[in-house]
């Protein structure tokens, strides 16, 4: 076999491997964008059903509802951040799916305005991709099927991945999470966490209404 | 008769050559360690002593980043089991369940839990493709222009 030859094969077998690779990671950034248009669609017709009498009936029951379980997959909320132009409709779940689609809400956590932590999660290469730029005092919007709600940033953590990272909280908590560093080439080793509290929040509240628009 | 010569020549310059790098270690100084001074471990003693008793000076050595974290954060402070002080400071609120082992992902949410697995291998797979199709890019265009000199030339 010359030397030709194996350059040749060599030549191939990378560029079979390297087309493999790209195609692999396009397609799951294919999918995962027309997940978030279907998510986002179905989040707008969801709203556009919502009749304001069943709404309204849905924030008096909102404890209830806050305590019902959400299909996973499903859109639970939408969720704004200005400052990074991120406005992104949030799934149900934190699975590969769910987070390949768009920002994920733990199960078991509140929902956004409800009393309790409510976390959401996404890639630090997605949805999230800007989230160290956040700062203290920035406003983050999150509008849920009962809600809306202006949320500023009080807390910046960076913690190891394997940290206890996530606490219960009696009062109306936010809680982002992503991977640390943003900028990361292979498995990042820390998460960082950001946690909002509701605007014009009551001291001492524990009320899910707190905050709410 | 003039290999033997040649040999010794080669030899001889070797050993030139190499004596003194080998010889250099030879002749290095011999620095005497400092002396250790007489220490008194009497305060030494009293201060951990002083530390085990006091608890939030434990605390503060035993857990100072899950103590800085929540001091630092909105959450529910960890306090230590052991710890009066903090613990009294901190009765209502749930003390954190560490994950026992060493989990990597969360699925549900839980006082104390690790952040969601947000970690995505696609970043990876792209740059390593991309790599990977540029060096046997590189590679086929190369011979291929190997190719074309040879029957240019021929």
């Amino acid at each position: 076999m010359t030397a030709d030859r194996v350059k040749r094969l060599a030549g191939l077998g990378l560029c079979i491997a390297g087309a493999v690779l790209v195609g692999h990671a396009g397609v799951q950034y294919a999918r995962g964008a027309y997940r978030a248009d279907l998510v986002r669609q179905q989040w707008e017709e969801q709203q556009a059903r919502s009749a304001v009498g069943a709404a309204r009936e849905r924030v008096a029951n909102s404890v209830a509802f806050a305590s019902r379980s959400v299909a996973v997959g499903a859109p639970v909320a939408r969720l704004s951040i200005p400052r990074i132009r991120l406005d992104e409709i949030v799934l149900e779940g934190v699975g590969d799916d769910e987070l390949n689609a768009g920002p994920g809400h733990l199960p078991g956590s509140a929902l956004p305005g409800m009393p309790g932590n409510a976390v959401i999660s996404a890639h630090r290469d997605r949805h999230f991709s800007h989230l160290d730029a956040l700062q203290l005092g920035d406003t983050i919007r999150t509008e849920t099927g009962q809600s809306s709600g202006i949320w500023v940033i009080v807390g910046r953590r960076i913690v190891d991945r394997n940290s206890p990272a996530l606490f219960q909280s009696s009062e109306p908590l936010l809680t982002l999470t992503t991977c640390w560093p943003v900028r990361y080439f292979g498995s990042a080793p820390d998460r960082l966490i950001l946690t909002a509290k509701p605007v014009n929040a009551p001291a001492g509240s524990s009320r899910g209404s707190l905050g709410t628009t | 008769m003039e290999l033997r010569k040649t040999t010794t020549a080669i030899l001889l310059t070797a050993a030139t050559l190499l004596t003194p790098a080998a010889l250099s270690a030879q002749f290095t100084t011999f620095v005497a360690p400092p002396r250790k001074a007489a220490v008194d471990s009497a305060p030494a003693t009293v201060a951990a002593a002083k530390s085990r008793a006091d608890s939030v000076a434990r605390m503060s050595l035993t857990d100072m980043k899950t103590w800085v974290d929540s001091a630092a954060g909105t959450s529910t402070q960890v306090a230590s089991a052991n710890d009066t002080t903090m613990a009294a400071a901190n009765a209502a609120a749930p003390s954190p369940q560490v994950p026992s082992g060493n989990p990597q992902t969360t699925t549900t949410f839980s006082n104390g839990a690790i952040a969601p697995n947000t970690a995505s291998p696609l970043p990876a797979y792209l740059a390593a493709g991309l790599a990977s199709l540029s060096v046997g890019l590189f590679l086929l265009r190369r011979r291929r222009r190997a190719v074309v000199t040879a029957r240019r030339d021929g």
